[in-house]
């Protein structure tokens, strides 16, 4: 099994859309940053601050969230003297849903390269076990999304010390080091969660339309948003509150703050851990019980 | 049965009702080039992709190097298989994709993938990309691939489609050089009858998923064997001078034609005492069965080709 992981990180090193995806990670990464930026200084106006609040709860009402992630209260708390700290604007990012959107994409475009091409049927004689195939892809994704994750971190914290230094000081400084290696820690886990699964969606229905238009569902919260249809149905004709949308890892990702408590963390990480489980048995069956074409 | 590399008994595979592969039994030897003959969709492909463990047989039994069940499927890395269009990593160069399957068994050795490359003709292949290969380029990396690890049984599927006439010369040259070389077993399936008769040693012919033939390269040769073909109008009157002139080995193949399979020297006799006879004849000559000829009689005929 190390052998065919070797070969696949061989294949992801070596393949351009891998690249492709972490510097478009790092690219959306600093791009948001600067709109934070640009917002925070924007809002100082009160004029302004009006506008934004309105327009903030049109796009809940949609239930759309990618884009800049910003607390109205923290803005408000921000003034000449305050700055935003790092840990805080990483979590902005993440929670803003963009950098899920390209560890999915590059989970659907790595799912089954090799079933597309055929290049399988070289591998399926030197493997001792064809379940090796997706358990060893499901390792070398998840050790790609800690890159991507790690480099939109490192570009964020990069941004923003240009920015304040451009801007002589005001807009960000180093907070905890321990609460930012949370975020990274706590944000790897939930967005290789969410590769995973949507890699398993791609080895099951082994169509990239659909693969991508449900990871794009997910990043954009609308199946957060389904999902509260349903909870509203269950509490009509069962009378059952539930929440079904805080079950799902895109709504951890959402909500993954710097300042995060224990409880979130436990629950977050048992959420990714089962997604992540159930995708790889999904994949595992589905590449174990399927004849090679 | 050590020397038995390949072994099936009664493999079959069905697609709902429809039989791929029917109860197909047969044996490789270490050693052979075992040609595999059928039309498209007789099951050939299939049979090749249960071998390899890319097709889940129905019912049956596969036997490698004398082993079964899981401790043949323990076995199967020492398949090297090429089946159908060869597989590849597009935005890769030739290089790349052999490092991938090097990678895959193991093999770390250096400049392996050099010395493969250069067995199959792609030296000069260099950094282009799979992308920008020839079909032919393509079917010789392909048989690249299925060389990496030094395979005890190569199984090539097609390995000519595609190829110009000096590339599937060097096919030929490679395989035999492998056989002999090297002492690999090689199944191989081609619809250039002709270019396989030139390698394989023994040959199944498959039809409608079903093996129909099983038979060696000399077995073949006297099934194909020279003969005087007569094309003439009464073969009742034609078959009693043949009897009379001492010709034992004849066939009447169809109403105007008659296949004298001996005494080859003496068409010349045979022409004069039938038109003393007064049968009228169109042609004479000594002809032989190409095993193109000899397969389409056996599967049913060219109108099923």
């Amino acid at each position: 099994m190390l052998n065919i992981l070797r070969m696949q990180l061989y294949w992801m090193r070596r393949s351009l859309k891998t690249w492709l995806i972490i510097i478009l990670c790092v690219v959306f990464s600093a791009v948001m940053t600067y709109m934070t930026y640009a917002l925070t200084d924007m809002l100082k106006d009160e004029e302004n601050r009006k506008q934004f609040d309105a327009a903030i709860s049109e796009t809940e009402d949609v239930g759309l969230s990618i884009g800049v992630q910003m607390d109205p209260t923290q803005i408000e708390e921000f003034n000449d003297e305050t700055a935003y700290k790092y840990e805080s604007l990483v979590s902005n990012v993440f929670n803003s849903g963009i950098i899920e959107l390209m560890t999915v994409i590059f989970a659907v475009t790595v799912a089954v390269a090799e079933f597309k091409n055929g290049y399988v049927k070289n591998l399926v004689c030197a493997m001792k076990k064809r379940r090796y195939l997706p358990v060893t892809k499901a390792i070398a994704v998840s050790l790609f999304v800690i890159v991507m994750v790690i480099a939109s971190a490192l570009s964020v914290i990069a941004t923003a010390m240009i920015i304040s230094a451009v801007k002589d000081g005001g807009f960000a400084e180093s907070g905890s080091v321990s609460a930012l290696l949370k975020v990274i820690g706590m944000q790897s886990i939930l967005h290789i969660a969410v590769s995973l699964f949507c890699m398993t969606v791609m080895t099951v229905t082994k169509s990239t339309v659909i693969s991508v238009i449900f990871g794009v569902c997910s990043a954009t919260n609308v199946i957060g948003s389904a999902l509260s249809v349903v909870d509203s149905l269950i509490e009509r004709f069962f009378s059952k509150e539930v929440v079904l949308e805080s079950y799902i890892v895109s709504t951890q990702i959402m909500n993954c703050s710097a300042d995060m408590d224990k409880d979130f963390v436990v629950k977050a990480v048992i959420i990714a851990v089962c997604f992540a489980a159930v995708a790889i048995a999904g994949s595992v069956l589905a590449v174990g019980k399927r004849d090679i074409k | 049965m050590e020397n038995t590399v390949l072994s099936t008994n009664c493999l079959t595979k069905k697609y709902g009702s429809h039989n791929a592969v029917d109860s197909v039994t047969l044996n490789v030897k270490k050693g052979d080039i075992y040609g595999f003959i059928g039309k498209n969709g007789a099951g050939k492909t299939t049979f090749m992709k249960m071998v390899c463990g890319m097709v889940k047989p129905t019912s049956g039994e596969i036997s490698l190097f004398g082993r079964t069940g899981a401790e043949s499927e323990a076995l199967r890395s020492r398949i090297g298989a090429l089946i159908e269009a060869p597989g590849l990593f597009a935005n890769m160069t030739a290089a790349d994709n052999l490092n991938m399957k090097m990678l895959a068994l193991g093999i770390h050795k250096k400049g392996y993938a050099e010395e493969i490359l250069s067995l199959v003709g792609l030296s000069d292949a260099g950094k282009k990309k799979t992308a920008d290969f020839s079909m032919g380029m393509k079917q010789r990396l392909g048989i690249g691939l299925a060389l990496v690890g030094e395979p005890d049984l190569l199984m090539l599927d097609e390995p000519i489609n595609g190829l110009d006439p000096q590339g599937i010369a060097e096919v030929r040259e490679t395989v035999l050089t492998l056989n002999r070389e090297r002492g690999m077993t090689v199944m191989i399936s081609s619809h250039i009858l002709e270019e396989l008769s030139k390698i394989a040693t023994c040959y199944g012919i498959i039809d409608k998923g079903r093996l129909i033939k099983k038979l060696t390269k000399d077995e073949l040769a006297a099934q194909c064997k020279e003969h005087i073909e007569i094309k003439l109008d009464l073969p009742e009157k034609a078959c009693a001078v043949l009897d009379g002139m001492g010709v034992g080995s004849y066939k009447v193949t169809d109403k105007n034609t008659i296949c004298v399979y001996e005494q080859l020297d003496r068409s010349g006799e045979i022409n004069i005492a039938l038109i003393q006879a007064g049968v009228k004849l169109n042609s004479i000559f000594v002809a032989s069965d190409d095993i193109e000829k000899y397969f389409l009689d056996v599967t049913g005929g060219a109108e099923n080709a």
